[in-house]
């Protein structure tokens, strides 16, 4: 026995990786903010989406990973987002602030949502959050004055800040790349710290949670709306990113979609989805553009593989360690 | 030591596969001209997944074919195409357009089925100063309210459509039609535009249902209500797969015989009058093209077009020839191929007096043209639309 507990490496001071996480995140972000000087507006272009659908997909994993509640309704909270955000600026202002509309009104909407749904479980909770979905793309459908029916809310103004209006591939990355980092930080603070133990909790034992005096229902609740206020941020990204907001964008399928970015990332990893969604983005729109119409069935053997060669996604794949 | 190495290796790893893909250099400054002066690279964006596939496939067509008997030259330019896949909405429309104007560099842009995919990418397009000759895309607003300089289109708008058949049943006698189509815009422009011409030619509407796009299955409560209206025809407006459950369910419950149907010549054009079977048959419809049309110009194409590809010539892929027509006269008045000479070439281009669907010219960028009343027909054993009468031109903004 004490042979066996000798050949491995004793754990390391959480000190140590606290300052390595923080270190990686740091060199990660400059990384990415210095990416439009590198790369061609193309790929800024690309790289910007899997920004905006990586926190979606970030923010999903709140749920699914931590909470314990795969939900197939999140694009409603997104769609919502960049609704409101896509409206403001097309009819108010197109400062920062129409992201603060997209975040509260997406948060109201997960309340009301949330209200109903967290009091349910496993299927239960899956067909209620599917229904809130179709919902939403169904009012987005025809609600024609606000939301512009089918066609959608088109022609919306860029993004501008301090008097700037950020119109070109690179411009847009970087106002992008901004809420992203908060959207994560958010993200990273709620799931590391105390709150976060507890929404853990109750993914492993509700029960238990309970009878240790938590209100259970009240927290997930909770969970949800701030979840689904980042996506709703997220929402107010791709609003001012592609410019654009139709009904699948609340959709059945940007559900699914941010779920496989879940699953292929790495279900409870804080960085694992935006990987996911980054595989997700570049096979569905820049390797799925080129294949004569077998775009779709990219994807879906994608989802195939990743479920059997990496079950538990790639944030979880571990590299061989050292041993001494 | 892990964590950070797992960490840097798989944010190169993904940083790398987008640079790898896409090339690297710079994403400030200006996008530079690929074209030389004897080559011209066209995007043909195109569904080719999803509901929409036959329209691409046929567009498709009808871009290939004129390449082919024009040498593979526009205006005496090379042509390389680039072909993208739209999907069945701007999810995959829209990444693919930029796709093709940033990463591809094309000079000009074709195709685009979807009206949401159409008015999403006017701000892209136009910004990048190219042009886009739509091929297909029917809302009003695509060369109306939301009209850019640098897009054109070469097909119709859904009012234009509807009008011609409301002014003709306005004068032919039919006082009270019941309208119905799907509940998302192009469903609303195409009642809007029926309603207007035919109550300006003083018919009543005595009744008109929306049914959910995509969701209706069962068609049964709409036709009692059209049955119950006292009406004397039915207008009506879908496609793809909901105007096969629409036209079939119309015949099974026996309203074929009492109130004629008349539709949006796209309920019964292309591969969905297969589907129909018997139940299309008499249907009347208005619409800018059919395959029966007896023009030289239409008799030629439609030979070549059965001898490629083994079926009869559609709307769409007339629509895709004209846009390959207009761009090489376009192409070979400008000298240049950026957005603003093709687009000012394209404003004097004139009466089109040699395509399939007849003489059509420019009207606000999209077509002013003759509009046909078709009834389908039985033709050496396969459905057709045969031409009952030429209806006169429709302004684009009707």
């Amino acid at each position: 026995m004490t042979s066996l507990v000798q050949t491995r490496a004793p754990a390391r001071p959480r000190l140590g990786t606290g300052f390595r996480t923080v270190a990686a995140t740091t060199a990660g972000t400059l990384v990415l903010a210095a990416a439009p000087l590198y790369l061609a507006p193309y790929a800024t272009t690309t790289l910007t989406r899997i920004l905006v659908f990586g926190l979606l997909a970030a923010s999903l994993n709140l749920l699914v990973g931590v909470v314990g509640l795969p939900s197939l309704g999140h694009a409603a909270f997104f769609g919502v987002g960049a609704y409101a955000a896509a409206w403001t600026a097309t009819h108010q202002t197109t400062g920062a602030g129409t992201l603060l509309v997209g975040v509260v009104v997406a948060a109201l909407v997960a309340l009301v949502a949330g209200a109903v749904a967290v009091r349910t479980h496993g299927v239960f909770f899956l067909m209620l959050t599917l229904a809130i979905g179709e919902l939403t793309q169904q009012a987005a459908d025809s609600w024609e004055a606000v939301t512009g029916g089918s066609n959608g809310l088109y022609g919306v103004p860029a993004p501008s800040m301090f008097g700037t209006v950020l119109d070109q591939p690179a411009t847009t990355y970087w106002y992008v790349l901004g809420f992203f980092v908060v959207g994560m930080l958010a993200l990273r603070l709620v799931s590391t710290s105390t709150p976060g133990v507890v929404l853990r909790g109750i993914r492993d034992s509700e029960d238990r949670m309970r009878a240790l005096g938590y209100r259970t229902t009240a927290i997930k609740l909770g969970a949800l709306v701030f979840a689904g206020a980042v996506a709703g941020l997220a929402g107010g990204l791709l609003a001012a990113q592609q410019r654009l907001v139709t009904p699948a964008d609340a959709g059945f399928e940007t559900s699914a979609l941010a779920l496989l970015a879940v699953v292929i990332g790495g279900t409870g990893s804080w960085w694992g989805p935006c990987l996911g969604a980054a595989l997700v983005i570049v096979v569905r729109d820049s390797l799925g553009a080129t294949l004569d119409g077998h775009g779709p069935l990219a994807l879906g053997l994608l989802f195939v593989l990743v479920v059997y060669l990496l079950p538990r996604g790639i944030a979880h794949i571990r590299l061989r360690r050292a041993t001494s | 030591m892990t964590g950070i190495n797992r960490r840097t290796f798989l944010g190169l790893t993904a940083g790398l596969g987008v640079a790898g893909l896409t090339g690297c250099g710079s994403s400030l400054g200006a996008t530079a001209v690929s074209s030389g002066t004897d080559t011209v690279k066209v995007g043909l964006v195109i569904p080719q997944a999803g509901v929409y596939t036959p329209l691409g496939v046929d567009i498709q067509r009808g871009w290939d074919l004129w390449l082919r008997q024009h040498d593979g030259r526009l205006g005496g330019r090379r042509v390389t195409t680039v072909v993208a896949d739209e999907g069945e909405g701007p999810q995959t429309g829209v990444p693919a357009v930029q796709k093709l104007l940033q990463n591809d560099r094309v000079d000009v842009l074709v195709g685009v089925v979807s009206s949401a995919t159409a008015l999403g990418v006017r701000d892209l397009v136009t910004s990048a100063r190219r042009l886009l000759v739509i091929a297909n895309a029917g809302a009003g607003a695509i060369t109306s309210t939301n009209r850019s300089p640098y897009i054109w289109r070469t097909s119709f708008t859904n009012a234009q459509v509807a009008a011609a058949m409301g002014r003709h049943l306005a004068t032919s006698g039919v006082r009270r039609i019941y309208a119905i189509a799907p509940d998302y815009v192009a469903g609303t422009e195409a009642i809007k535009g029926f309603s207007n011409a035919y109550r300006a030619g003083g018919g009543t509407i005595v009744g008109q249902s929306q049914p959910p796009f995509g969701k209706t299955q069962d068609y049964q409560p709409f036709l009692s209500r059209i049955q119950s209206s006292g009406a004397q025809g039915t207008f009506c407006f879908f496609g793809g797969a909901e105007s096969v459950a629409f036209v079939k369910q119309y015949a099974q419950f026996g309203l074929s015989r009492t109130i004629p149907l008349y539709a949006s010549g796209f309920l019964v054009e292309g591969g969905v009058l297969g589907a129909q079977g018997q139940a299309a048959d008499g249907v009347l419809s208005t619409l800018h093209y059919t395959s029966e049309l007896d023009n030289p110009a239409n008799v030629a194409f439609g030979q070549a077009y059965r001898a490629a590809y083994d079926a009869a010539p559609t709307a769409y892929a007339v629509q895709a020839w004209d846009a390959a027509e207009v761009l090489s006269r376009a192409i070979a008045q400008a000298d240049a191929v950026d957005g603003d000479s093709l687009a000012g070439a394209l404003d004097s281009i004139g009466v089109i007096t040699d395509s399939p669907r007849g003489p059509w010219s420019f009207t606000q960028q999209s077509p002013r043209q003759n509009f046909y009343l078709r009834r389908v027909q039985t033709r050496a054993g396969a459905p057709v639309n045969s031409v009952v009468a030429d209806l006169g031109p429709l302004d684009p903004q009707s």
